[in-house]
């Protein structure tokens, strides 16, 4: 509540007609604000399988999708399972150790994300895309083959820096890609796809380590991403073009 | 409206010596008119009288403006993008804008005040700007931004790709630092629910199953209120579900401390489930706003850290303060409401621990 009435005060609103308009047409954001909410959902409801049908936004919001999928059902429910688990070779971690596993990878995240967002600025955001997937299916197989805590710290810290590479990248892309009166609705579709992924993700990694054990869970994981990540590749390879950095791709 | 804008921006040098703004010339109320920013420095005597070329036509609904000297404020990076319509921000992009502006197919042509009002006199500027003044303030925009062109009249190709990509480039860290505070108690706030959440299960007697039903909830309720937000923020702007989503995430947090049942526990985690998912939507286009796609994923990172930086700080700080307060007192403490609210009386007298 106290944040709420500190961001009243603090922010502004950045949802700003634009500068520069032709004679004696509106906008698209005051067409926008002039609909009504059924209007707005019908709007938005028909601007779903344009996006959908554009390939550099239905591609990243697929592979974030998988993304998720596999993050959701590895690090999130097999992998504390598996590190407290005797099965792990280098010895089953303690609650409080898990703890600070966890704590180390977030400050991986944390301090990563700017550098690395610097760098998907520079090269490229799907680029980035790539190779964060890359290294996180990577340390997924990995992980399973590890038998040392040292080995472990080095494969989760991959692992986690994998996942900084996508904590900003896919989102930009399609915010850079998706034209103005379009982005809030790739936004949303990104996000919700995002959300079944994870909630997918979970599901199959619970059902699958039940039918096998953790680390084939974890493995299953690892592979479902790297398979994605390559369909990714060869289908923006055969697109071509669009390897720079910023405004790639438009 | 023409007042509101074009006024602040322009001074006259008036008989008694000195810069008088036209807001007490023209403006009943010049209380209302925003101030002159800092950066509004007096336009080099060659635009001036470029300017003053320019605005032969009345351009204070009837009021005529000296000529003597007059001071232009340059465009912000968010007008200038927009007056040169640019989306992209590739390379060839920018070509293109300079050889529309230049009026010349050529790149080893320039840009002068004569070739950007052919080009401004093709549309409507907002704050009431003359396409005369957009193209006086366009010029004024590369004079203040970029040395080398500091006292020209033209702009060259490489001046105009050099300016546009250096303001592209750079973080506009005065907007995103609030919303980056925000991420980082509001992944807090969410963080600090997860190790106290067991503790609520088993005061209210809830078997895993009604657990699964709860954290579902929140899932559920933020993947279905991502499109309903998008349509939400984008109608009425950022604004206030960066502030309303707040409310309902402090609510659905707060409420738990006196949830007495699985429904309650229910209800109160679809709100924060469709707060999260409003707050989400309206910082993630906010940070759209105000980046372009030469610093968009430099901008997100700062927000982006912040949330996971509370994630993971929340549950350290929720498992300390249900050790040293009590369960029902932390979820109090997340709504931030404690002191003044009669329910935190409720909870002190009644906690579950």
């Amino acid at each position: 509540m106290t944040l709420a009435v500190m961001n009243n005060f603090l922010l502004s609103e950045t949802q700003q007609a634009p500068y520069r308009r032709n004679r004696g047409e509106p906008t698209f954001l005051e067409m926008k604000q002039n609909l009504t909410i059924k209007q707005s959902f019908l709007d938005a409801k028909d601007s779903w399988v344009p996006l959908m049908q554009d390939s550099r936004i239905r591609n990243v919001v697929l592979l974030n999708s998988a993304y998720w999928v596999a993050l959701a059902g590895s690090q999130m429910t097999l992998l504390p399972l598996y590190l407290t688990n005797p099965e792990f070779a280098p010895g089953a971690l303690t609650a409080a150790s898990l703890g600070k596993v966890y704590a180390g990878m977030s400050v991986v995240q944390v301090l990563g994300t700017a550098p690395i967002a610097k760098l998907a600025d520079k090269f490229g955001k799907r680029e980035a895309m790539i190779f964060g997937c890359g290294l996180v299916s990577a340390s997924m197989a990995g992980l399973t083959f590890v038998d040392s805590i040292e080995g472990m710290a080095v494969t989760l810290g991959m692992w986690s820096l994998g996942s900084t590479f996508l904590s900003t990248a896919p989102v930009a892309y399609v915010a850079d890609v998706a034209s103005g009166k379009d982005r809030a609705q790739a936004m949303a579709l990104f996000r919700t796809f995002s959300d079944v992924g994870f909630m997918a993700g979970a599901t199959c990694a619970g059902v699958f380590a039940a039918l096998t054990s953790f680390a084939p869970g974890i493995i299953w994981g690892g592979g479902f991403l790297l398979t994605a990540t390559s369909v990714f590749s060869a289908l923006k390879a055969a697109e071509g073009g669009g390897g720079a950095g910023g405004g790639e791709g438009k | 409206m023409l007042n509101r804008v074009l006024v602040p921006r322009i001074r006259i040098l008036g008989k008694l010596g000195g810069p008088i703004s036209l807001t007490r010339l023209l403006s009943p109320s010049p209380s209302r008119v925003r101030p002159p920013r800092p950066h509004e420095v007096h336009i080099s005597p060659l635009a001036s009288l470029q300017f003053a070329r320019y605005s032969t036509e009345p351009q204070t609904s009837g009021n005529t403006i000296s000529k003597s000297s007059i001071s232009i404020s340059p465009l912000s990076r968010r007008e200038l993008f927009q007056f040169l319509n640019l989306e992209s921000f590739t390379e060839s992009e920018i070509k293109d804008r300079f050889k529309l502006l230049s009026h010349s197919p050529s790149t080893s042509s320039t840009i002068t005040l004569d070739s950007i009002s052919k080009y401004t006199n093709q549309y409507e500027f907002e704050n009431s700007d003359s396409p005369q003044m957009a193209a006086s303030r366009f010029l004024k925009t590369f004079q203040y931004n970029n040395e080398t062109t500091k006292s020209k009249s033209s702009i060259s190709l490489e001046e105009f790709n050099s300016t546009v990509t250096t303001l592209a480039s750079k973080v506009d860290v005065k907007h995103i630092a609030p919303i980056t505070l925000s991420m980082l108690l509001v992944g807090s706030s969410v963080g600090i629910v997860t190790p106290i959440m067991p503790y609520v299960v088993e005061s209210l007697s809830l078997s895993t199953h009604d657990f699964g039903y709860v954290i579902a909830a929140f899932g559920a309720a933020k993947l279905l209120g991502n499109i309903p937000s998008a349509i939400l923020v984008e109608k009425h702007g950022r604004k206030p579900y960066l502030v309303f989503s707040l409310a309902l995430v402090a609510i659905g947090n707060g409420g738990i401390g006196i949830a007495v049942g699985l429904d309650h526990l229910i209800v109160l985690r679809l709100f924060t489930g469709f707060g999260v998912a409003a707050l989400s939507t309206a910082a993630t286009l906010a940070i759209t706003d105000i980046s372009t796609p030469l610093n968009r994923a430099s901008t997100m990172a700062p927000v982006m850290a912040a949330f996971s930086a509370g994630t993971a700080l929340g549950p350290a700080i929720g498992g300390l303060a249900a050790d040293s307060f009590g369960v029902t007192t932390t979820f109090y403490m997340v709504r931030g409401e404690l002191e003044q609210n009669l329910n935190g009386m409720v909870c002190l007298l009644f906690p579950f621990d």
